[in-house]
C-alpha cells in the first residue's frame, strides 16, 4: 500500500491512513478489527477509525487487518530468533518472563497473523514454532471465550500447509499451564519505555493539538506538497499478504509442489465491463490493472496480489465483475478485453460497445445538448 | 447561507468562447481542458440551416448524482453556498462521478493532451501537480478543487468558489457593473460580452436570477433526472416553465 499519513489512535495503536480499506473509500466495506477487538473499542467508518477508552493492547486488531495497516507499539518481531536448538517458543506479555525467559514475546498469541506465523515458522525451520497456552485465555479479558485467540490464524496456516504437502512444520500450540493466579490483570505495558520520562504540561498539550484521536480524515496530508492522498497510480501489494504468500512459496519449494489455487481469490467479467476503469482505482493492492496499447484494452488480474476484499465488485458501475475468493490463477490474467476506436469527437481512444463512433463523455455530450434543445425549443420544432 | 445560480440567456450568447476562454485563465487550465465550454448544435440541411450555441458549466445540482456515486466523500455539497466541490485530497481518481453525471461536466485529464504538442513538457508541473502555467492566479485551495489541479484527480467547475465564497454576506447578486460585487463575480459571467449570464442567489426573491427566472421562464435542465441544477437556461419564451413537465402557454 503507499505509505500515508501515521495516524494515532491512542494507547500505542497507529493507523497508516493510505492502507485502510474503509477509509480509502465506501467500497472497502471491511471491519476486521472491529470484529477482532475483544474490548469493543474500536470503531470503523469512512469518516475515520476511533479508539475508545479501554483498550487492553492486545494487538488483536493488527493481526486481523488484511493490509497490515495498523501497528501496535512495542509489537514488532525480533530480527534475530533466540538461540537454541529447541522450539522456537511464543509467549503472550502477561507470563512472566521468569517462566520463559527464551521464549519470543508478543501483547498476545492472538496478534499473530497467518502471515506473521507463516514467516516465523520459516523463520525457525526444523526447530519448529511452538505456542505456549497457559490456560490463562479463557479467563483473560483479551480472551474469546472457550476458543484459544490464536486458534483461527492456525488453522489458516495448517489448511494451507496441508494443501501444500508440507505439514511438517506446522506451528503447534503447547498447553503449558500455570496457576491462574500468576496472571496479571491487564496486559503489561512493556511497550512503554520504562526509562521514559512523565510528560512535561507543554508536551501533553502539543500530542493532544497534534494527534485529535479518531479524526483522522481532518489530516491533510496533499497540503503543501500538492500530492492526492491516494491516487490512482501507485497501488501496492498489502505487507500481510505477501508475508503469507512468501512463506507458502518456500514451503511448497520444500515439498516440491505448488500453491493451490485455493489460495488465490478469481474475478471475473460477467460481459458487461464497459472499460469505465473504476474498479482499478477502487483495487487497494493493484491487483487489478488496466492496459491499453495498439492490441486495444485490457483488464488484468492477478490473484497474487489480491486480498479478496470486493472492492471492485461494488465500485464497478456495470456490476461486471464476480469475486470468488478461492480457485483463482496466480499469475496475471486477462478478464476482459474491448477492442479499441478513436472518438470521432475529442480524438481519445475509447472501447465501442456496438459500432459508436464516440466515446462515452462525447456521446453523454451530445445526447445532452439534444435533449436540452428539445426541452428549450420544444414548441418551435 | 445562499444558494448561488446562473443563468444563461440562450438568445444572447454569441458562442464566441469568452467564457471559455476567461474560465480557463482563471483556474489554470490545460489548453483544451475546459471546465466550461460553449457547445453547438446544428438542425436542418442546406439552406435551412439552423445553429444554436449552448454554454455548459457544472449545473451544481440540488441533488448531485456525483455527490452518491462518490465513494470517497471527495465531491460534495459545500452547505453555505450550495457548490458542489471536489476535494482533491480525497479524490483517487476513480471516475465513477463521471458515469454518473447526466450533465457530461466532469473531467478527467491525465491520459492524453488535449492540445498538441503537449505543453507539459514546457511547464512541467512540481509536487504532483499537472502543470505549472507561466500564469497562474493566486488562488490554491485543493479541498475545494480549487488551483492547479494535481495529476490523478477528476477535476470540474467550481462556480469559482474562490471568488464568490467571499462575496459580502446577502447581496442578492453578483454583477460585473456593480463596483462592490464586481470581483466576487464568477470569471465567465463577468467576462461575458453579451451579457447572457447573470449570476445570483437563487434564496433571494429580490435577485435579478430569480427575476428573469420567472419573468422569462428559466428552465433546468434534464429536470426528469431529479437532480435539479442551479443553472437555469433563458430562451426566447418558447421554453417550458419551471418545472419543465408542466404543460403551460405552449405558443
Amino acid at each position: 500500500m503507499e505509505t500515508g499519513t501515521l495516524l494515532t489512535l491512542g494507547d500505542g495503536l497507529r493507523l497508516e491512513e493510505g492502507a485502510c480499506l474503509p477509509l480509502r473509500s465506501h467500497f472497502g466495506q471491511c471491519r476486521a478489527c472491529e470484529k477482532a477487538c475483544p474490548a469493543h473499542v474500536l470503531s470503523v467508518s469512512i469518516d475515520g477509525v476511533a479508539l475508545a477508552p479501554g483498550c487492553l493492547g492486545c494487538g488483536r486488531c493488527v493481526s486481523a487487518c488484511p493490509t497490515d495497516a495498523l501497528e501496535l507499539e512495542g509489537f514488532e518481531l525480533p530480527a534475530a530468533l533466540p538461540a537454541g536448538a529447541g522450539a522456537v517458543e511464543l509467549e503472550c506479555f502477561k507470563v512472566p518472563a521468569s517462566a520463559n525467559a527464551e521464549a519470543i514475546r508478543v501483547p498476545c498469541l492472538g496478534a499473530l497473523s497467518p502471515g506473521r506465523l507463516a514467516e516465523l515458522t520459516e523463520r525457525a525451520g526444523a526447530r519448529g514454532l511452538v505456542l505456549v497456552d497457559r490456560g490463562w485465555c479463557g479467563t483473560c479479558s483479551a480472551g474469546c471465550g472457550a476458543t484459544h485467540p490464536a486458534k483461527a490464524a492456525l488453522d489458516v496456516l495448517a489448511l494451507w500447509l496441508d494443501a501444500i504437502g508440507a505439514p511438517d512444520r506446522k506451528p503447534r500450540l503447547q498447553s503449558r499451564p500455570l496457576p491462574a493466579a500468576a496472571m496479571p490483570e491487564a496486559i503489561p505495558h512493556t511497550r512503554r519505555d520504562p526509562n521514559e520520562q512523565p510528560l512535561s504540561r507543554r508536551d501533553f498539550f502539543r500530542r493532544l493539538a497534534e494527534n485529535p484521536t479518531g479524526r483522522p480524515r481532518d489530516v491533510s496530508p496533499m497540503g503543501a506538497s500538492g500530492r492526492a492522498a491516494f491516487p490512482a497510480t501507485g497501488r501496492h501489494q498489502s505487507r500481510e499478504r505477501r508475508r503469507l504468500v512468501d512463506a507458502l512459496d518456500a514451503a511448497a519449494a520444500r515439498a516440491g509442489t505448488a500453491l493451490p489455487a485455493e489460495l488465490f481469490p478469481r474475478v471475473t467479467n460477467n460481459g458487461a465491463c464497459a472499460d469505465h476503469r473504476v474498479c482499478t482505482a477502487a483495487c487497494p493492492t493493484g491487483a487489478l490493472k488496466a492496459r491499453a496499447d495498439a492490441q486495444g484494452a485490457r483488464l488484468e488480474f492477478a490473484g497474487e496480489a489480491c486480498i479478496a476484499c470486493g472492492a471492485c465488485t461494488r465500485a464497478c458501475p456495470e456490476g461486471a465483475l464476480v469475486l470468488e475468493a478461492h480457485g483463482g490463477a496466480r499469475a496475471p490474467a486477462v478478464i476482459a478485453t474491448h477492442a479499441q476506436r478513436t472518438c470521432e469527437a475529442c480524438g481519445d481512444a475509447f472501447a465501442p460497445r456496438g459500432d459508436e463512433a464516440l466515446c462515452a463523455t462525447c456521446a453523454k455530450s451530445q445526447r445532452f445538448i439534444r435533449d436540452a434543445m428539445s426541452q428549450l425549443y420544444r414548441a418551435r420544432s | 447561507m445562499a444558494k448561488w445560480g446562473m443563468v444563461i440567456d440562450l438568445d444572447k450568447c454569441t458562442g464566441c468562447q469568452a467564457c471559455t476562454t476567461a474560465c480557463a485563465m482563471e483556474n489554470s487550465r490545460l489548453p483544451g481542458e475546459n471546465w466550461q465550454d460553449v457547445l453547438f448544435y446544428s438542425e436542418g440541411r442546406f439552406p435551412n440551416v439552423s445553429i444554436k450555441w449552448f454554454p455548459r458549466p457544472c449545473m451544481h445540482c440540488e441533488h448531485p448524482s456525483c455527490v452518491s456515486a462518490c465513494p470517497t466523500r471527495a465531491t460534495y455539497k459545500e452547505a453555505e453556498g450550495g457548490f458542489v466541490l471536489i476535494d482533491w485530497n480525497k479524490c483517487i481518481g476513480c471516475k465513477a462521478c463521471m458515469v454518473a453525471c447526466p450533465y457530461g461536466v466532469r473531467f478527467y485529464t491525465d491520459e492524453r493532451p488535449v492540445v498538441a504538442p503537449d505543453i507539459r513538457g514546457v511547464f512541467p508541473g512540481k509536487d504532483g501537480r499537472s502543470w505549472s502555467p507561466p500564469y497562474r492566479g493566486p488562488q490554491d485551495d485543493p479541498s475545494h478543487g480549487v488551483g492547479i489541479q494535481p495529476n490523478g484527480v477528476v477535476s470540474k467547475c467550481t462556480f469559482c468558489y474562490h471568488k464568490v465564497s467571499k462575496a459580502p454576506k446577502g447581496v442578492a447578486d453578483l454583477d460585473e457593473h456593480d463596483p462592490a460585487t464586481k470581483e466576487f463575480t464568477p470569471a465567465c459571467v463577468r467576462m461575458c460580452p453579451p451579457k447572457a449570464r447573470y449570476f445570483g442567489d437563487l434564496d433571494n426573491p429580490a435577485s435579478t436570477v430569480n427575476k428573469l427566472i420567472a419573468d422569462k421562464r428559466g428552465t433546468r435542465l434534464l429536470d426528469h433526472t431529479g437532480n435539479k441544477p442551479q443553472v437555469y437556461y433563458l430562451s426566447g419564451g418558447a421554453a417550458a416553465a419551471v418545472p419543465s413537465s408542466r404543460e403551460t402557454n405552449k405558443a
